[in-house]
């Protein structure tokens, strides 16, 4: 019995580290998204393919979907570069269903490129340069985009927003890094233009 | 919220709409510097002043913050290994048709635009009919459900043309006449991976650098339509890939910067070596990374990279 509590408690142990530790990671990882929001954190690059990051994260699996059935995978994956605000899941589960339907119907693939094409800007710009841009330019930079018009962020305290006002996507965490692109996620669609 | 996407959906397809018509402009477009213009404002009094007002203090206050005369410097010299084939290319060799041929927007008011689509042509189910193209069954064959008003009114800038969607192209109809005006084959309708090339829109093949950058060299099948590089099978003419996207901004030696290119955006790969200091400024677009005045904000290189 005491062998058998003392062969345990090795296990115990090991179990309170584990717990710890995850914890810590937990933490860590909410004050690196908080510190994407602060500091512009920028994550290493890595080599795989944005269509793979993107489809490993548990918040863009609509988002990752769509960029397949407007199969815009290889242009994302491709020579060029891209810096592309993908809405949360949370943003398109919030449209309702008509308008859901409508952007998901193959029917209307053309409307749900346009739509996606105003999420997406040239070139790569990490958390630092956006950072970099927004104190340079008196806290809101125009970024041109595929779509039919540029994009505006701005900085709102420890935010970024795209647009101004309460119905404003704000960029949440910390950018995904990958291939020739940056992804931010986004917790709502880009509005049209006005 | 729910009618504001929906809008903006059908706002965004808008900008396909003008490309026939600006593809019979490319060589204006690609003309050198002194004919070059930058991208103007025209058209919006209050938001385009104030977006004026704003570009012209800032570029004030990033000159008076930098090194005053650095305008005539050459460009850096990299030596990152794999990268000695970048290549400046200049507007010179943009009239010798060097650079790619599609169309190019401005932006006036906030919003790109491109010049009015004219006809091109009749795609195939179309008649030729005096100037214009007959729909089967007149243009009556555009029914209220598929009627995108949104089109004239925020992109052709004259409301009396009237934009129908059917097909994968978008039509725009002469009300008085009822005769289709102009065609537009859309990214993701008759644009999209398996369908053939639309024949009638062979004027957009792409620069021989576009050919290597995007596909696999001359002749391997890149051509460009409605914003997007697509690769395309060129035994079954048959769209294999969207290749790229594309702003069509531009961008001319010698002229400002387009807007939305405040912020640094070099591809990873070649940051070591284009990197904006005081002499200097570097941004990406298209394939390209343009070297830019910091003091007068002009453009000074266009620059081809590795491929």
């Amino acid at each position: 019995m005491a062998h058998g509590n003392k062969s345990r408690r090795p296990a115990i142990q090991k179990l309170s580290i584990v717990i710890a530790l995850a914890a810590m990671l937990g933490a860590c990882q909410d004050n690196d998204r908080q510190a994407a929001d602060n500091e512009s954190v920028d994550p290493i690059a890595n080599s795989e393919m944005v269509t793979t990051a993107i489809g490993n994260d548990a918040d863009l699996s609509i988002s990752t979907r769509l960029i397949g059935a407007a199969q815009l995978g290889a242009a994302l994956d491709g020579e060029g570069s891209y810096t592309v605000f993908l809405p949360v899941d949370d943003a398109w589960n919030s449209l309702d269903a008509a308008e859901r339907q409508a952007i998901e119907n193959t029917e209307n693939r053309p409307q749900l490129i346009a739509v996606l094409r105003q999420h997406i800007a040239p070139g790569y710009v990490l958390a630092s340069d956006l950072e970099k841009g927004l104190s340079d330019e008196d806290g809101s930079v125009e970024l041109a985009t595929m779509g039919v018009a540029p994009i505006t962020l701005y900085r709102d305290g420890t935010t970024i927003t795209i647009g101004q006002g309460n119905e404003a996507p704000r960029i949440v965490g910390a950018p995904i890094v990958a291939g020739n692109d940056v992804v931010y996620r986004i917790d709502r669609l880009i509005p049209p233009p006005e | 919220m729910r009618n504001k996407i929906l809008l903006a959906g059908i706002a965004l397809l808008s900008l396909p709409l003008a490309l026939p018509a600006q593809a019979q402009n490319n060589g204006n477009d690609k003309q050198g510097s002194e004919k070059s213009k930058p991208a103007d404002n025209k058209g919006g009094p209050g938001a385009a002043a104030n977006r004026a007002d704003k570009a012209q203090n800032k570029a004030q206050n990033k000159a008076k913050a930098r090194t005053p005369d650095v305008a005539n410097q050459p460009a850096r010299s990299g030596n990152k290994a794999g990268h000695n084939n970048d290549r400046a290319v200049t507007n010179s060799r943009r009239q010798d048709g060097r650079i790619e041929n599609f169309p190019r927007r401005t932006i006036a008011d906030g919003r790109y635009i491109r010049p009015e689509p004219s006809f091109q042509g009749c795609p195939p189910g179309l008649a030729k009919k005096d100037n214009g193209c007959l729909p089967p069954g007149q243009a009556h064959k555009f029914g209220e459900g598929t009627r995108w008003d949104r089109y004239s009114n925020l992109f052709s800038r004259n409301r009396s043309d009237d934009w129908r969607y059917d097909q994968g192209f978008a039509y725009r109809i002469d009300p008085a006449t009822s005769l289709v005006q102009g065609i537009v084959p859309l990214l993701g309708g008759a644009l999209f991976t398996g369908n053939a090339w639309p024949q009638s829109f062979t004027d957009y093949q792409v620069s021989p650098y576009y050919e290597r950058y995007y596909g696999s060299g001359a002749n391997s099948g890149v051509r460009y339509a409605d914003g997007a590089i697509f690769r395309v099978n060129p035994e079954t003419q048959r769209i294999s890939s969207i290749a790229g996207l594309l702003t069509g901004d531009n961008w001319n030696v010698g002229s400002p910067a387009p807007p939305g290119y405040e912020v640094y955006n070099v591809p990873y790969s070649y940051r070591d070596r284009y990197s904006d200091d005081e002499a200097n400024y570097y941004r990406y677009n298209d394939g390209y990374v343009y070297q830019i005045d910091p003091t007068t904000q002009l453009v000074r290189q266009i620059i081809e990279l590795a491929v």
